[in-house]
């Protein structure tokens, strides 16, 4: 798992195009892994026409453990496991692929928690719930609150917990104690420390500050007491919390090594690794590479709680593992993920070599705790609210435009506040297809029409700015006249389009007579086409009333609900945005 | 390679530049120096084929009218002026389109050295469009994109040929 923080973004679709040939094409490509145990003789209590099962690994320290216990799982149930092993860069590409070609080639797939709103949203995955309540051997009680809810999407589970990798605070014991230090509590100690070992000579601290900065910025912005966005899916960056962690990261980047704007998640741990680097910020699943002994700092690195802020939070990330809900043969697979998942087999599920999950029963394990110390720090305490990356399925805008946007206020090529207002308008328009997709509406077109184009970031901007309600003036209805002919703007200006366009008590504006229209003759979800006659949700949370001076217009055209009659009979004249159609048949 | 060498904490580059006095840039963290470092790097690449070309294009001009130049008196910089360039031009034009079309996608060196940051800073419209396609999966977008550069690359071709044409009439 470790692998991909900070490159995450960029790696998370590498060779994209690849694996979607490498999909089409067959299961076992050159790049992957793949092998399967020996059946046994004879099965035990699994269902008789089971007899094999497929599952999706992705290469990580986890799905080695996972291979590990194939061979006893195959002598105790008779079901021979197939696994092939797919690079992170391709791996859920090619899972969404086969997923939706339905054609049932996995029964067990490990996939990223990044990347569980997109399967939950997507139904690809199988709801875990009900075998949860029922098994004793997984005892999800075994896990906090907080924990359970790892590999839920809307309240439902899709994935179990395959590694548990909280952000957490390292330090070089050396240094520290060289330097009179302690390992900070609060957010306060941790830049002061910092400071103190730049000062000294030594660099301060080190997170990922450049391509994948967002994971470090979002982490302070929560745990400085703010949110990146309001329970409507408005942008809240420039909140004065958003401000302060902001402007606290940027401290830190200057009590780092020199050039540290430059690093991704993978080079600070290796800058920290491998160089005088006081303290870090990062998961825990890099736990691993501490034991090395090739490393010439061996022995000289710590682990302890993030620091406190103003609110008390931990980041968490990490693997799910789960099963296909195009998967034949489900309770096999669960059968298997039970067994190796199971409170039974956790401590050997941790001895050979898999980061660990925060079972309760793991982490209060004194004797395990003498070889990986970490491991309290998995014990995530009821107090702490957990946070993990947002599950949005513009997630990858999102991380994008914030990437862009962060990097260059740490370096001072852009003040603080400016940069997290542009930030903040930049979001808008990004969350706002996010906003229709949970409505129900054509997310992709509204993410695209709203962030791909200067008209739609314009329209964002404006929908930040949030004037003050009031009569609603169509935008587009100064371009439409200059649009149509003579004759037809003149008809626009007797029947005005405000009129036609009430809006709802909940403020959701809709042409409800063009809405009913389509849904008779299309259906509920059929595309708006031209795109003028869905909810428009820029204008959500504007509430106007319809003018009583303003003619209502007659609907006549279910195709063209902005069409006006123009009196010639038979046709009409559509006069919506970009648009001049003639001779269109009038609706009965 | 380059981005070991470029570190500005670790990077042979600024502790080379260091003994000889010069405090080296922050070259891959800051926004010229990232720009810079791309520049550098890019030229370092391409310096060896442009000068291959150049080279066969200097071996294959007769030595004729040069000598004639010569013995009629012309200085070295004349000779150089009005009789090598001149029969050097197609040679220079196709390295010149060459490396323009080169330049337009331009990737690979930004994606190992700053994957376009910091920022934006480096992003070429090659990177953006790998960006659109493969980080935020928007296939069509990056489509439509590829197929603008490619328009914006015709013209270069065009001249090129029409430059072409110039020098052999």
């Amino acid at each position: 798992m470790t692998r991909r923080r900070g490159t995450g973004l960029l790696s998370a679709s590498l060779l994209a195009v690849l694996a979607l040939f490498a999909g089409a094409c067959g299961d076992s490509k050159d790049s992957e892994k793949s092998g399967s145990a020996t059946p046994a003789a004879s099965g035990t209590k699994q269902d008789a026409d089971v007899t094999e099962i497929n599952v999706f690994l992705i290469p990580s320290p986890s799905s080695t453990s996972i291979q590990s216990f194939i061979p006893e799982f195959t002598k105790k149930t008779g079901i021979k496991v197939n696994f092939t092993e797919t690079p992170y860069a391709e791996a859920h590409n090619k899972q969404l692929l086969s997923y939706k070609q339905k054609a049932g080639a996995y029964d067990v797939a490990q996939f990223d928690n990044t990347y569980l709103a997109s399967f939950g949203a997507n139904k690809v995955m199988t709801p875990l719930d009900d075998y949860l309540k029922n098994s004793a051997e997984y005892d999800i009680a075994d896990f906090s609150e907080g924990q359970q809810d790892y590999g839920k999407f809307d309240g439902t589970t899709f994935g179990l917990t395959l590694s548990t990798e909280p952000m957490i605070q390292w330090y070089r014991t050396d240094l520290l104690a060289d330097a009179g230090l302690e390992p900070a509590t609060t957010w306060d100690e941790y830049l002061s420390n910092a400071q103190a070992l730049k000062a000294a000579g030594k660099a301060g601290n080190v997170l990922g500050f450049g391509p994948g900065v967002t994971w470090w910025w979002m982490t302070l912005v929560w745990s400085f007491g703010g949110q990146l966005y309001d329970k409507d899916l408005k942008p809240t960056v420039t909140s004065d919390a958003a401000v302060e962690a902001t402007e606290y990261l940027k401290q830190l980047l200057e009590a780092g090594p020199d050039g540290a704007s430059s690093l991704d998640g993978d080079t600070s741990v290796a800058k920290f690794f491998s160089t005088d680097v006081g303290e870090m910020l990062n998961y825990s699943g890099y736990y691993g590479s501490v034991k090395t002994p090739e490393n010439p700092f061996a022995g000289k690195f710590a682990t302890a709680a993030m620091p406190k802020g103003k609110a008390d939070i931990t980041h968490l990330a990490g693997w799910n593992i789960g099963i296909p809900s195009d998967s034949k043969k489900q309770d096999a697979a669960w059968q298997f993920l039970e067994f190796v998942l199971g409170k039974s087999n956790a401590k050997a599920y941790l001895e050979s070599g898999a980061a660990a999950i925060g079972r309760k029963s793991i982490t209060s394990d004194a004797e395990l705790a003498k070889s990986d110390p970490y491991l309290p720090l998995l014990d995530i305490p009821a107090s702490s609210r957990i946070e993990r990356y947002p599950q949005l399925k513009v997630w990858p805008d999102f991380q994008k435009a914030a990437d862009e946007a962060i990097t260059p206020i740490l370096t001072g090529d852009v003040e603080v506040k400016q940069g997290l207002e542009d930030l903040n308008t930049k979001l808008a328009g990004i969350l706002a297809g996010e906003n229709e997709r949970r409505r129900g509406g054509d997310s992709r077109r509204a993410v695209e029409e709203r962030t791909s184009s200067p008209v739609g970031r314009h329209r964002a901007h404006r929908a930040v700015l949030a004037p003050a309600p009031g009569p609603v003036r169509h935008p587009d209805r100064d371009r439409d006249l200059a649009l149509v002919s003579k004759r037809g703007a003149e008809l626009v200006r007797r029947a005005p389009v405000r009129g036609a366009r009430q809006l709802s008590a909940d403020g959701h504006r809709a042409h409800q007579w063009g809405a009913d229209r389509r849904r008779s003759r299309h259906g509920d979800h059929h595309g708006t086409g031209s795109g003028h006659a869905a909810p428009d949700r820029r204008w959500s949370g504007r509430v106007a009333q319809p003018s009583a001076e303003v003619q209502p217009v007659v609907p006549i055209c279910a195709a063209h609900p902005h069409a006006v009659d123009p009196g010639g009979g038979g046709t009409h004249v559509a006069v919506h945005a970009g648009h001049r159609h003639r001779r269109h048949q009038l609706a009965p | 390679m380059w981005r070991f060498m470029l570190d500005t904490d670790t990077g042979v580059i600024n502790w080379l530049l260091e003994r000889v006095g010069l405090f080296g840039p922050d070259w891959l963290g800051s926004r010229w120096g990232a720009r810079v470092a791309v520049v550098l790097v890019d030229s370092w690449q391409s310096i060896p084929f442009v000068m291959l070309l150049i080279l066969a294009g200097l071996a294959g001009i007769p030595d004729g009218p040069d000598e004639a130049a010569r013995v009629d008196g012309a200085s070295s910089l004349q000779v150089f002026r009005r009789i090598t360039l001149p029969q050097l031009k197609p040679v220079l034009y196709v390295v010149l389109m060459i490396r323009v079309i080169d330049t337009f996608k331009l990737f690979d060196t930004i994606f190992i050295l700053t994957r376009g940051g910091p920022g934006t800073a480096t992003q070429t419209l090659a990177m953006y469009n790998y960006s659109l396609g493969f980080v935020l999966l928007k296939t069509s977008q990056a489509a439509a994109l590829g197929t603008v550069l490619a328009i914006i690359t015709l013209p270069v071709y065009f001249l090129w040929q029409r430059a072409s044409r110039a020098v052999e009439a």
